[in-house]
């Protein structure tokens, strides 16, 4: 009897044990995060997602911005592999065509014309699922990056430029173009043999978006820069 | 119903960008311009042009003929540019401040109306352009119609790996037409104080 009751309250402890592992790992799933971005009436802003969707499925721009936005808005989503824009319109009835899937790490403008405005500036709540080793691993890779394209770090952190994988692997004569919500307009930044022109610490912002224009070739990986969620 | 407009973007010259926006219907020529390389002085690629603390100008340039015309060391105010040529913007690089002895930087992007025509980078081995001193052209390149959201154009003075570029142009002395109107020019004007 007793060893039967021995087993039963180490059965018991085991048993509590476990479920106390998996709470634990339940407590470091599905963490929620937001980006605030902001667009400026009759203007642009270069964003990015840095979150993944919470159920697994694909993101589009009517999860990612819903109706955040005026009527009349565009979401300009970087196409990587043609190299074009897949635009989105914000109708009355949602966004149109609404299939253009938003991922993690590329970049997308959010346009207000002037004639859709209805203030002078429109905030914008980017959500999601913040990545983690369970769901995306430790580390997140951008393949296949040539060319032109419209990236971001891919966690939702501030990170120096030139801390970046990408930077580091860049080749001489290549550019970063940085988009100035504020002045609407670009700051380039070259990277010579003396290392990149950008200024000391130069950061990249959680939800912000930039060009990186190469003349090769690397896949961009970058570590999780943060322990929790693990 | 507005339909969703779709845009394309041309890369480095091969992609052109077209797109329909009912807020940006201006051109734009948006160009991010600087030297990846450096410069040197012909036959010495183990030193670059500047020494600490000596001054040169690069400047970006605008051709409608593609042409990049000599140096004109006599229109200090045009940018000593020539015939079709225009100086859209200049950079001053000092060693020590913003460039090493290579004189490689990174300019402030040049942002101005669009207009059909070819860009080019010129910089000079100082800041007093003088005859007989060295000069050097980048490669010229097709201007285009950059508006947001596409990027900016960006142009590279060096064009390949190495140590750069050596100022393989020599300021001219002006040609003897030219000097003779000059010249001329002047004796109407002493002419015409004269007789006032």
């Amino acid at each position: 009897m007793k060893r039967l009751v021995l087993a039963v309250i180490v059965a018991a402890a085991a048993l509590a044990l476990f479920c106390y592992a998996q709470t634990n790992q339940v407590l470091s799933r599905n963490a929620v995060g937001y980006v605030q971005v902001s667009v400026p009436s009759g203007g642009y802003a270069l964003v990015s997602l840095n979150f993944e969707s919470l159920d697994g499925s694909d993101l589009t721009i009517a999860d990612v911005v819903g109706d955040q936005l005026p009527v009349g808005s565009y979401a300009h989503i970087w196409d990587r592999n043609s190299k074009v824009y897949q635009s989105e319109l914000r109708t009355r009835g949602g966004w149109s065509p609404g299939t253009n899937v938003i991922t993690r790490g590329v970049g997308f403008w959010l346009e207000v014309p002037s004639s859709a405005a209805t203030a002078s500036e429109h905030i914008v709540y980017v959500m999601g699922e913040v990545p983690d080793s369970f769901n995306q691993g430790a580390t997140t890779t951008i393949s296949n990056v040539q060319g032109l394209d419209a990236l971001a770090y891919p966690f939702p952190s501030a990170v120096v430029w030139t801390n970046t994988a990408l930077a580091s692997n860049a080749l001489v004569g290549d550019y970063l173009h940085v988009w100035n919500v504020t002045s609407q307009s670009y700051n380039s930044y070259l990277k010579t043999r003396g290392g990149w022109t950008t200024p000391d610490n130069f950061t990249i912002e959680p939800g912000q978006s930039f060009w990186f224009e190469t003349s090769g070739t690397q896949d961009w990986t970058e570590i999780k820069p943060y322990t929790w969620p693990e | 119903m507005r339909r969703a407009k779709n845009m394309s973007i041309r890369l480095l010259g091969v992609m052109a960008g077209s797109m329909f926006c009912a807020s940006t219907a201006l051109a734009y020529l948006m160009v991010a311009w600087g030297a990846s390389e450096g410069f040197y002085f012909p036959g010495d690629p183990s030193h670059g042009i500047l020494t600490n603390g000596e001054t040169t100008i690069a400047q970006l340039i605008f051709s409608v003929d593609a042409v990049a015309d000599p140096v004109d060391i006599n229109n200090s105010a045009g940018g000593y540019v020539s015939g079709d040529d225009v100086v859209l913007a200049e950079y001053t690089l000092t060693s020590g401040i913003n460039c090493d002895e290579w004189a490689y930087f990174g300019a402030p992007n040049y942002t101005g109306a669009y207009s059909a025509g070819y860009i080019f980078g010129r910089i000079f081995e100082d800041n007093t352009p003088a005859i007989g001193e060295r000069y050097f052209n980048g490669p010229m390149e097709t201007a285009e119609d950059r508006s947001p959201p596409q990027s900016p154009q960006s142009y590279d003075f060096n064009s390949g790996p190495g140590y750069g570029d050596d100022l393989d142009q020599v300021i001219p002395i002006p040609e003897p037409l030219t000097a003779a109107l000059y010249g001329l020019g002047t004796l109407v004007i002493l002419h015409r104080r004269r007789k006032a």
